[in-house]
C-alpha cells in the first residue's frame, strides 16, 4: 500500500520538460515550495510515488543548501545525469530570482497599500494550511509495513510535540528522534534479512 | 566595496551555504550578524524587508539572499551572492545524494532512508503549528485547519486555494 507499482510512474522525456516543470511549480510556491512540489511531481506527474518523494526530501533536508533546490538536483540527475540536475535547478531558481527582484524595488509600495498587505496575510494563512495538509498526504510515504505502527507513531508524535509545543531546537530533536527511528529501521531491515 | 571586500563577503556567504542545514533560513542569524552589525552594509528594517519579499515571493524562500544583495550591489550584488550561495552547497549536495545512490542497498543508507521518513514528516507538521500559533484569532485558525483538510483529501488546485486566500485577506475577512 506504500509503494504504488513502477509500472505506474512515468519519466520525463527531456531537460526541457524538466525545466518547465519545476518552473511552473516553483512559480506557484508561495510560503514554501514543498507542498506544490508534492502535487506536481506525485500527483500529477507521476514522476515519483509518495514514498519516493518523501525518502528524497528527507536526504536533501540533511544535506546543506535550500531542501527544494537539493530535492530538484536529486530529481534532474535521476533521468538525464548532471545535466538533468542543472535544468531542473534552473528551472527551480531563474524566474523566481527575476521576480522576486521585480518585488524587491517595488516593495515600498507594497507595504503601503492594506490592499496588498491584506492579500499577503490570506496567502501566509494558506500556505501554512498547505504545509500541515501536505505532511498529512506524505505521511502516507512512511514504511508502516516494514516499521511497524507504533514506533514511527511516537516519534512523529514526540517530534511534533518538543518542536512545535515547547519550541526545543530542532537540531536537538532530530538528533534525538533521528537516531532512535534509525537504530529501530536498522534493527528492522536485520530482522527483515534474517527472514530470508 | 574594494574587490577584496567583494571577495571576503562571498567566501562568508560560501562558507554559511554549508552551513545551511534544514534550509537557509537557518543561516539567516549568521546573515544578520556579518552584513548589518559587522559589515554595516544593511540597516536591520532592509534586512527585515529582505525575509518578507523572500516570503510573499514564489519560489524557494532561499532567494532571499537575491534580495540582500541586490540591497548591498543592484543586479550584479543579486547575481553574486546567489550563485555564492546555491552553487557550492548545490555541488556538494550532487555528489553526496549521488553516493547515497550508488550505496542504496548498504543497510546503513536503507536505515537513515526509512528512519528519516517519520522524522520528516514530524518536522513539517511541528512547523506548520509553529506558524499557527503566531495567528491571533480563531477564524484564522480555522482557516488553516480547512486548507489543511483540503489540500490533504482532494486534489483542488493549489493556486485556486491561494487566490481564495489573497481575496479574502484583501477584504478583510480573514
Amino acid at each position: 500500500m506504500n509503494k504504488k507499482p513502477q509500472s505506474q510512474l512515468i519519466s520525463p522525456r527531456t531537460r526541457l520538460e524538466i525545466f518547465f516543470v519545476f518552473t511552473l511549480l516553483t512559480l506557484q510556491g508561495f510560503g514554501g515550495v514543498i507542498s506544490v512540489a508534492q502535487r506536481h511531481l506525485v500527483d500529477k506527474k507521476r514522476w515519483l510515488s509518495n514514498a519516493e518523494f518523501l525518502e528524497m526530501f528527507s536526504l536533501s533536508q540533511v544535506l546543506p543548501g535550500p531542501n527544494v533546490c537539493n530535492l530538484a538536483l536529486m530529481i534532474g540527475d535521476r533521468y538525464f545525469g548532471w545535466s538533468g540536475a542543472v535544468s531542473a535547478l534552473l528551472g527551480m531558481l531563474l524566474l523566481p530570482f527575476l521576480v522576486i527582484l521585480i518585488v524587491a524595488s517595488g516593495f515600498g509600495f507594497l507595504e503601503s497599500s492594506p490592499l496588498l498587505t491584506g492579500a499577503v496575510k490570506g496567502m501566509t494563512l494558506v500556505a501554512v494550511g498547505m504545509t500541515l495538509g501536505t505532511a498529512t498526504r506524505l505521511a502516507s510515504g512512511v514504511d508502516f509495513r516494514l516499521l511497524g505502527w507504533p514506533i514511527p507513531l511516537l516519534l512523529m508524535i514526540g517530534v511534533i510535540i518538543s518542536v512545535g509545543v515547547f519550541r526545543i531546537p530542532i537540531v536537538w530533536v532530530v538528533i534525538v528522534c533521528g537516531s532512535i527511528s534509525l537504530v529501530w529501521a536498522w534493527t528492522r531491515i536485520s530482522a527483515e534479512g534474517d527472514q530470508r | 566595496m574594494s574587490v577584496a571586500d567583494w571577495v571576503t563577503l562571498l567566501l562568508q556567504f560560501v562558507l554559511l551555504s554549508f552551513l545551511a542545514i534544514g534550509g537557509v533560513m537557518a543561516v539567516a542569524p549568521d546573515m544578520h550578524r556579518v552584513l548589518v552589525d559587522e559589515r554595516m552594509l544593511l540597516t536591520h528594517d532592509q534586512f527585515l524587508a529582505a525575509v518578507t519579499i523572500g516570503k510573499i515571493s514564489p519560489g524557494p524562500n532561499a532567494l532571499m539572499v537575491a534580495v540582500l544583495g541586490y540591497q548591498v550591489a543592484g543586479l550584479s550584488g543579486a547575481i553574486a551572492v546567489s550563485l555564492a550561495m546555491v552553487v557550492p552547497s548545490a555541488t556538494l549536495a550532487f555528489y553526496a545524494l549521488r553516493w547515497t545512490k550508488f550505496n542504496a542497498r548498504r543497510p546503513g543508507v536503507r536505515a537513515f532512508k526509512l528512519g528519516s521518513a517519520p522524522i520528516v514528516v514530524g518536522l513539517l507538521l511541528a512547523t506548520g503549528l509553529v506558524l499557527m500559533k503566531n495567528f491571533s484569532s480563531t477564524v484564522e485558525t480555522i482557516f488553516v485547519i480547512v486548507i489543511a483538510v483540503i489540500i490533504w483529501r482532494t486534489r483542488v488546485h493549489l493556486m485556486l486555494l491561494m487566490l481564495i486566500g489573497a481575496t479574502l485577506g484583501a477584504i478583510g475577512l480573514i
